[in-house]
């Protein structure tokens, strides 16, 4: 859950309806996440450009593009979420090469145990909220220090002004 | 005393004593052709001495004597003309023709006294020769006109007068005998000398000869000639082959008989036996028999020549051998380019249906993990609907729904049953693809006994309920190999298992390492392989399966893989117990090192 309490937001992409449905309702009955699901990898880049996103689960091989390219593009949109590929057994070695290259989480063999993708789905979001917490917290010292240079500068500041107020 | 005697008168005595001399001179021509009888009896000097005395007595230019040449009756003139003696070669030739046609013609003797006047012979006058008069008289033997005797150009200007064709009619007669026997003589001597000569020749050409020739008769074939190279070809000198019949000769070769020979023709020569074997002194040469009839001194013969052909029979031999060789050579190689072919046919099979198997198993992806998922969220459904029955909260009539009840216990077995249809689906569907790596070309690091699982699981309608599996893995390190071909051996030998075993029986697994071998040995309790048949069981082929159910390549295809990743495969066998099938490999196959690293690297 993050920690703003909004509500945990999970996108899948397959040009399979059937895929989309099965994934949907077992989320739906067993978490309290969000599910998006879009059968085209563009009308997901469109609608996920202005949400806000946790997880984002997608096919490999799919018409207009790869999941590969299109994780690529959420990357770019939503660095935090966490990126898993769902591939057929044939996609798997092309799926490793991308690991490095997008960035990938975790990819998730056909046909997948709903208990084995739930678990990493859990995993991939507490990580997604740690490094968010991480990255808030990263911000939160930058933010202190900030502070306290700014401080100090004003305390330089007075110093010189009562140096010079003294001499 | 009478005076009757002396009355005579001078004329009278004049003309007895013409006659008187005319008789002895008649006498003396016959006494001296008769001694020329026994001087001599060459043709020439007789026909010289009949000319001489017939020129000398007639009183004339020029004499000759023609003969007719026996043998040769078609053309008389010109044969005739040929035996011309004593200059009447200078006789024109028209004369001589015109002379004999005459006398052939009309057998009697001719005088002509002046030629010129001769309606006969007027046209025929030559300078050359110039003909007056001319007398010619019949040479005659045993009633037969054998020759002329012609004198030409009397010197008594009146003519020959009919004193001088009888006395002329006389000598030819006188002559003519002689003249006959001294032809016949001729005629002998030259017709011995030619036989003579050609049967020295015949003998020279039989002894020279490189070929075995014997002579026998057409009537009983007994033999009446051979020559050295028949005696070598027999192995019997001539004393015991002459007198012989052929067939006692030579037993093998078939002989024309009596009749048989009348049918060749004279020359004609007929093959009796080829490549003969005769053996003799230890040694077996072969011939060639043939026979020709020929005639020899007037006799007809039968002639069988013997050719040695042994070194043609050695040479053929030889080569027939040489074929023979050839041919084997080239049915094993068509058997080995057969069988590898037939081999790198089903490979090609195993790689083109692990392809399909692997696709197959990528497409059944989707709808197995939708169906594997749905059934399991459907599960989880009917808990929390369960759960919301259970709640107080819920009106009673709801919950003591019995129908409402029976349909939830409805759906939860078909949910639970969908699972395991599902997890039994992804289960081989997991081994289909385990099996068909699509990693062909490369060599892998694989875990020999997930192979094994994966072949076991595709073969699970082969075990059923008769046959036990028991495995006894040890723990084995990942083997560098062609996992998918590996797979293929697998399924090879659990297949000839599940096949050896007629009933109920057990199939026992083992992996173990041994130094650096991995070893998988698949056990069954079959019917076992009979001695005679286990070296022949890797031989592409080999099948004692019935039509349709073995291709007989099984075991050659295992072999050669076994070989390419640097192993082999065991056997062991008793009939009645079973046979044991052992894989053994290297860990790193010899040369899968460099072949694994650049599979890699790519």
């Amino acid at each position: 859950m993050r920690e703003s309490g909004e509500t945990t937001v999970i996108a899948i992409v397959d040009d399979e309806e059937m895929v989309l449905t099965s994934l949907r309702s077992f989320l739906l009955l067993e978490t309290d996440y969000e599910v998006e699901t879009f059968t085209s990898p563009e009308d997901a880049i469109i609608t996920l450009k202005d949400k806000p996103l946790d997880l984002v689960i997608s096919d490999y091989l799919m018409p207009g593009m790869t999941g590969i390219e299109f994780l690529l593009e959420m990357k770019k949109i939503h660095p935090f979420a966490t990126r898993i590929l769902l591939t057929g057994y044939a996609d798997k070695e092309n799926a490793i090469k991308a690991i490095n290259e997008v960035g990938l989480y975790q990819y998730v063999e056909k046909p997948w145990n709903n208990d084995d993708l739930k678990l990493t789905i859990e995993n991939g979001l507490e990580r997604r909220f740690l490094m968010e917490k991480l990255e808030n917290k990263i911000q939160e010292v930058e933010n202190k220090i900030q502070e306290v240079q700014n401080v100090q500068q004003n305390l330089q500041e007075i110093q010189a002004q009562i140096i010079k107020a003294f001499m | 005393m009478s005076a009757e005697p002396q009355t005579q008168t001078s004329a009278e005595l004049q003309a007895e004593n013409r006659r008187l001399r005319r008789s002895v001179d008649e006498l003396t021509i016959l006494n001296t052709i008769g001694a020329a009888i026994g001087s001599t009896i060459d043709l020439n000097e007789v026909i010289e001495l009949i000319v001489q005395e017939s020129a000398k007595h007639l009183d004339v230019e020029q004499a000759s004597v023609m003969l007719l040449d026996h043998g040769e009756v078609s053309d008389p003139f010109r044969t005739m003309a040929r035996k011309v003696y004593s200059g009447s070669d200078a006789i024109p030739f028209p004369l001589r023709q015109q002379l004999t046609g005459w006398m052939l013609k009309n057998q009697r003797p001719l005088v002509v006294n002046d030629l010129a006047a001769d309606e006969r012979f007027r046209s025929i006058t030559s300078a050359d020769f110039p003909v007056k008069s001319l007398l010619s008289v019949p040479l005659r033997a045993k009633g037969q006109m054998v020759g002329l005797l012609n004198v030409f150009n009397k010197h008594d200007p009146d003519g020959f007068t009919a004193e001088d064709q009888r006395l002329l009619s006389i000598i030819a007669s006188q002559s003519s005998q002689i003249v006959e026997n001294a032809r016949l003589y001729e005629e002998l001597q030259r017709r011995s000398s030619e036989a003579e000569d050609s049967e020295t020749k015949y003998r020279a050409l039989m002894e020279e000869s490189a070929e075995a020739i014997l002579l026998a008769t057409v009537s009983d074939q007994s033999i009446l000639e051979v020559n050295n190279r028949a005696s070598e070809m027999t192995g019997l000198p001539r004393g015991r082959l002459l007198g012989r019949t052929l067939e006692q000769v030579l037993p093998l070769a078939r002989f024309p008989d009596a009749s048989g020979c009348v049918s060749m023709c004279n020359g004609e020569t007929t093959l009796l036996a080829t490549s003969m074997p005769l053996a003799n002194s230890g040694e077996t040469r072969y011939y060639d028999i043939s026979a020709t009839l020929v005639v020899y001194s007037s006799n007809r013969l039968l002639q069988v020549v013997g050719q040695d052909v042994t070194q043609r029979e050695q040479l053929a031999a030889h080569l027939k051998g040489h074929a023979e060789e050839l041919e084997r050579e080239v049915e094993a190689r068509t058997g080995a380019l057969r069988d590898s072919q037939a081999r790198l046919v089903q490979q090609e099979k195993m790689a083109a249906l692990g392809g399909l198997v692997a696709g197959i198993a990528h497409e059944l992806n989707t709808p197995i993990g939708t169906i594997n998922s749905s059934a399991d969220t459907l599960a989880r459904c009917l808990d929390t609907v369960r759960k919301t029955l259970c709640d107080p909260s819920t009106p009673e009539s709801i919950r003591e729904n019995k129908r409402l009840q029976q349909v939830i216990d409805l759906i939860e077995d078909i949910a639970r049953i969908n699972k395991l249809a599902c997890a039994r689906i992804v289960s081989i569907v997991g081994s289909l693809r385990n099996f068909a790596r699509l990693d062909e070309a490369e060599f892998q690091s694989a875990d020999l006994r997930e192979g094994l699982d994966s072949t076991l699981t595709l073969i699970r309608h082969e075990l059923k309920n008769r046959i036990n599996v028991v495995k006894d893995y040890e723990d084995i390190p990942p083997v560098l190999c062609h996992p998918n071909q590996i797979n293929q051996v697998f399924m090879n030998l659990l297949v000839n298992a599940t096949q050896a075993i007629p009933d109920k029986g057990e199939i026992r697994l083992r992996t173990f390492l041994d130094g650096d071998e991995v070893g998988v040995s698949i056990t069954d309790s079959g019917a076992g392989i009979p001695k005679e048949n286990l070296a022949a069981i890797f031989d592409p082929g080999f099948t004692t399966k019935g039509v349709g159910i073995g291709t007989g390549l099984g075991l050659s295809i295992c072999f050669k893989i076994a070989e390419d990743h640097g192993g082999r495969i065991d056997v062991e066998s008793d009939v009645g117990k079973g046979s044991t099938f052992t894989l053994w490999l290297p860990i790193t196959p010899p040369d899968g090192d460099d072949e694994g690293s650049e599979g890699k690297s790519e």
